[in-house]
């Protein structure tokens, strides 16, 4: 049972989802935790179904939330000051990603989180996107510490060859090695 | 004050950076619903977050 309301937000969104047969997973900084990085974050980002936007519109909208923003590739719900940040996967990365995600059995309740290199890769968007969200590389800093042994490095360097900053991974991974 | 992604800095209490080493096969997501909860319990609202701006480069 979830003690903190980030936590009962989750446990009640997952389940909501799950019983819709909306697959979604774990991405951003819940995510981290997954992959031996707990840091305190208030944002709940989900990579959602595509095809299923329309489904989980309607869920969130039944749980309380009201939709901010929604376009063919994101959407932002809130309710009260809790958030919702969705990402569609209907590219072919984000789609394998979304197939590919674990799913793991928490004190949240049944959770999907995609893998370490694709978490780096959505965070390389955010900053890419945004290089304010120092926090993002910081994550990204993290995770490489934390799962230099295990991260599959071709996988890592194709996302960063997709948003053309393969210098920066070499940056990143020459100070940790 | 408006928090908001505008600033150049993400606020602290919405990204800290409290890396919490786990211990053993401990949940992460316990420790994580721990560590919320004692935050939430000091730091009650929460600074607001930007949306998805439109144009963004969706590659992934």
């Amino acid at each position: 049972m979830p003690l903190s309301r980030l936590g009962k937000q989750i446990a009640e969104a997952a389940a909501a989802l799950n019983a819709i047969g909306a697959r979604v997973a774990l991405i951003g900084g819940l995510a981290l935790a997954s992959h031996k990085v707990v840091r305190a974050t208030q944002d709940v980002d989900l990579l959602a179904q595509a095809e299923k936007a329309d489904e989980i519109d309607a869920e969130l909208l039944r749980l309380g939330y009201r939709c901010l923003h929604r376009s063919p590739d994101a959407a932002n719900y809130l309710r009260g000051d809790e958030r919702i940040d969705l990402l569609y996967a209907s590219r072919p990365i984000a789609r394998h990603l979304l197939a590919t995600a674990a799913e793991v059995k928490t004190a949240l309740g049944d959770l999907r989180v995609v893998g370490a290199e694709g978490l780096i890769g959505f965070k390389l968007q955010g900053l890419v996107n945004d290089p304010r969200r120092t926090q993002d590389l910081e994550d990204i800093r993290a995770l490489l510490r934390a799962n230099s042994v295990t991260l599959n490095m071709a996988e890592l360097r194709e996302y960063f060859r997709l948003f053309d900053r393969e210098s920066l991974l070499d940056e990143l991974l020459g100070e940790i090695l | 004050m408006n928090s908001s992604a505008k600033s150049s800095e993400p606020p602290f209490a919405a990204a800290g950076g409290l890396d919490t080493p786990l211990l053993g096969e401990q949940d992460p997501y316990r420790a994580l619903d721990d560590l919320m909860a004692a935050i939430e319990f000091f730091c009650p609202v929460w600074p607001q977050r930007g949306q998805f701006a439109e144009g963004a480069r969706i590659l992934m």
